[in-house]
């Protein structure tokens, strides 16, 4: 059931006519919503990506066939997803191949035509702050000739440029640190984490921070105002109770965060 | 014909039915006195259920060594271990030091009930118990105890029966939780070393089996523990893989990998172990695989990779197989037969008495008041409605005990999967049967009418304008052939009810045998499909010197 701010109920989507519905996103103006879903009385197969729009109070299939992850721009222009329709391969894991394909950028004020495509295994696609960029995960081909190496590219929507930042046997764990920069945490070949600053001009890495203590380090979000990036540091692999939250910022010793507090609840 | 001639009188069939329904009703419903008896009664149950200490699927090789272990099974003799294994399973948990005390179980049953005390214990105070054989596995007040008391009770657990690998899990998970990945490593490693996780392995499919609906198993955290330990033995690797100790992380990690193939090849195989294996194995292999790729170790590489592509091979195949129409027909028919079937049981004796009841006994007595009628021949008293009637019924009564009296060790694995089939083939030709009866019956009142009214009619004139008269005569006939099919089908059904487990075994009405054909095509199925699962055992393994520069810390 859809209802605006004061609650006057706007449209129902029953859930027996969009059966499989999932990923809805809003989109940052609130003119749109996103959602994938399986819509039998559709052309094609009906699976697809849908758009609802507030105003028309109708959806359309924008996206056919098999997407994940949906996202938006922050400015609401871009909508993003992953298409996956990567056929079967022996060097390819079955859960490999659900979880990656081609990213589609659609542009929401042009009738949501494609605007971009990019990578083939490709995974994670995550907006930058203004919109203008996307950093994404590659999956290429190592020296044994499995796709297990993780490369963590930047494309930018206007030009179509992809850039390769660095590339990992690990898979990295990535955020946005402003508009041109990545952080990034990386793994050597002892499995030792760490946590770098990527610029995107010239892909120069700075490193922050490497901890042979922690099994993880998780970068969670950048304060653009005090240039600070707040981290994850986790000593045990999928181990709640051993997180800890730290702070970081170039140039700088890291600062354990809520140093009081006891362990699992920082 | 009088009506005194006639055999058997109703009074002689009512006496039958209620005879026969008052010993089904005891031999369903009361359950047996005496602890042996529930004992025996409840392994069987059990037995079928999956919780089997015997494996059925073991290849046309050793059949007679199977078959003779069925034997032993389901004699269920006091002598038979197989039955003491039984009677420890059952016994609730809390009298078991004392069934341990009073009875001389041998070593087998010994080492279940010490594993089933120390589950009970576990769980539900969380405290260990001593070894069974000493004064102190009896049951305990709740107690603060640490995990130190709880290492020095296994620690005599593991000393009183060494062979026991499930006391080595325990030692190594409360290691784990003590923060001791070495030890808790070391005590898996001892585990492995036994080669067997038997005692671990009926719990673990149990709970994945519950955890995926099935009706046949009852919940149990083995699964969370098994995948919180390899976890717990994976961040452990981890630890000493950023410690510059590769040496050791590949153990333990191979160790893990190990694990996951063990529970996958599991004996009796199924779906379900291979399903657990699995995510066993990928949670070790996630971390093993860059290891190996960047020191360079292609041959253990290899060797991995080929597990890994055997797994993929074989959850694809599970993931198509569940998919597959026919086996999901076969699931819903596995997840709903046996509530449905004694469902059906009491439904239909108890509707079919009372049927009987207000048809068959009042048409009797109306007849018996208004016995100038002409046309009031009951079918059954002239005998040509009763030959014919046994004549339909008979052989598919016969089909259907011979199925249900087939035992499916014997018998090829295709013969099992087609012996499920034959069920409901059976079950339609009943359907077909009781048309031809209805076509007989029709037949014979066409006859009886055309005698009545000294000329011939069509079949369809008599079916459709036949006067009102005849359709009395058809409802009355109608319903006195149906009560007659359903009387014989009462009695089939309770003589086969009563009868059952002293020829086949095992409960009637949850028709064990059709679930055990189509388990024992499942174990064939998984039993094929991991044959590729063998993984050699390293001698040594060729990783580079360790690294020994320093770590770097915050």
């Amino acid at each position: 059931m859809l209802e605006d701010s004061k609650g006057k109920e706007l449209d129902v989507l029953s859930g027996s006519g969009i059966p499989d519905l999932s990923d809805v996103v809003w989109s940052p103006t609130e003119e749109n919503f996103a959602f994938a879903a399986d819509v039998a009385d559709d052309k094609d197969d009906g699976r697809g990506l849908y758009a609802y729009s507030i105003k028309e109070r109708k959806r359309r299939l924008i996206v056919s066939g098999s997407t994940l992850a949906p996202e938006w721009s922050a400015d609401g222009r871009f909508l993003i997803c992953l298409k996956t329709s990567t056929p079967a391969s022996e060097k390819l894991r079955d859960a490999v191949r659900r979880n990656h394909g081609t990213i589609i950028v659609l542009h929401a004020h042009s009738g949501f035509k494609p605007v971009l495509t990019a990578g083939k295994l490709a995974g994670y696609p995550t907006p930058s702050p203004t919109g203008t960029k996307i950093a994404f995960m590659e999956l290429l081909q190592d020296e044994y000739g499995d796709f297990d190496n993780h490369s963590l590219q930047v494309t930018d929507i206007a030009t179509g440029r992809i850039q390769k930042l660095l590339t990992n046997r690990r898979e990295p764990l990535y955020i946005w640190a402003g508009d041109n920069t990545v952080a990034a945490t990386t793994y050597d070949k002892y499995a030792v984490p760490t946590l770098s600053l990527v610029s995107l001009p010239d892909g120069t890495e700075r490193q922050l921070v490497t901890a042979r203590d922690f099994a993880g380090l998780e970068p969670l979000a950048y304060l653009s105002e005090q240039t600070r990036i707040i981290y994850k540091a986790a000593e045990r692999l999928s181990d709640i109770e051993a997180e800890e939250l730290w702070a970081v910022e170039a140039g700088r010793q890291p600062l354990r965060l809520f140093p009081q507090a006891g362990r699992g609840r920082s | 014909m009088t009506r005194s001639r006639r055999w058997p009188s109703r009074r002689l069939q009512i006496a039958i039915i209620v005879a026969l329904a008052a010993g089904a009703a005891v031999r369903v419903f009361l359950p047996p006195l005496t602890p042996q008896e529930r004992a025996e009664e409840l392994y069987m149950d059990s037995w079928f259920g999956g919780r089997w200490h015997v494996s059925l699927d073991t290849g046309p090789e050793d059949k007679t060594a199977a078959v003779n272990r069925l034997e032993a099974a389901l004699k269920l003799s006091p002598g038979n271990t197989l039955y003491e294994q039984a009677l420890v399973w059952h016994t609730p948990r809390e009298k078991l030091p004392a069934l341990l005390k009073k009875r001389g179980l041998g070593p087998e049953a010994r080492r279940l009930a010490a594993g089933l005390v120390y589950e009970h214990h576990a769980q539900a105070k969380r405290t260990i118990p001593a070894p069974p054989d000493t004064e102190e596995v009896r049951p305990e007040e709740p107690t603060d105890r640490g995990p130190t008391d709880d290492l020095e009770r296994l620690d005599a657990l593991a000393k009183a029966d060494p062979t026991n690998a499930l006391v080595h899990y325990r030692k190594a998970v409360v290691l784990k939780d003590m923060q001791r990945p070495d030890d808790a490593y070391a005590e898996m490693k001892a585990a492995g070393n036994l080669r067997t996780i038997r005692f671990h392995f009926p719990a673990l499919s149990k709970a994945v089996h519950d955890s995926l609906g099935s009706p046949l198993f009852t919940p149990f955290p083995e699964m969370a523990r098994l995948r919180s330990l390899t976890r717990s033995l994976v961040a452990a690797a981890n630890e000493r893989l950023r410690q510059g100790n590769v040496v050791e992380a590949c153990e333990t990690l191979e160790e893990c990998c190990q694990m996951g193939v063990n529970l996958a090849s599991s004996e009796p195989p199924q779906t379900i172990a291979v399903l657990v294996g699995r995510a066993v194995f990928l949670m070790a292999w996630a971390e093993l695989e860059p290891v190996y790729k960047d020191f360079g170790m292609k041959e253990e590489l290899a060797v991995f990779k080929q597990a890994d592509g055997a797994f993929e091979a074989v959850v694809a195949s599970c993931r198509s197989r569940i998919a597959n129409e026919s086996d999901s027909w076969l699931r819903l028919i596995r997840t709903i037969l046996p509530p449905t079937s004694i469902a059906f049981a009491v439904g239909l004796s108890a509707g079919l008495m009372m049927l009987s009841t207000l048809w068959w006994i009042p048409a009797g007595i109306a007849r018996r008041r208004r016995r100038e009628s002409a046309l009031t021949v009951p079918p059954w008293s002239e005998g040509w409605l009763s030959r014919r009637l046994l004549a339909v019924y008979i052989p598919p009564a016969v089909i259907i005990a011979c199925l249900l009296s087939i035992r499916p060790s014997s018998l090829a694995s295709e013969l099992r999967f087609a012996m499920l089939v034959a069920g409901p083939l059976a079950a339609g030709l009943l359907a077909l049967a009781q048309l031809v009866m209805l076509c007989f019956i029709f037949r014979a009142l066409h006859h009886r009418y055309d005698d009545h009214t000294g000329e011939r009619t069509g079949i369809l004139r008599f079916l459709f304008k036949a006067p009102a008269a005849a359709k009395a005569w058809t409802r009355k006939y109608v319903i006195a052939g149906l009560g007659a099919q359903m009387m014989f089908f009462v009695c089939c059904f309770l003589l086969l009810t009563i009868a059952y487990k002293p020829i086949v075994g095992g409960h009637p009405w949850q028709m064990n045998r059709f679930r055990v054909a189509y388990l024992s095509t499942e174990q064939a199925f998984v039993k094929q499909i991991t044959a590729d699962l063998a993984i050699p055992d390293f001698a040594g393994t060729s990783i580079p010197n360790n690294d020994t520069r320093e770590p770097a810390n915050h």
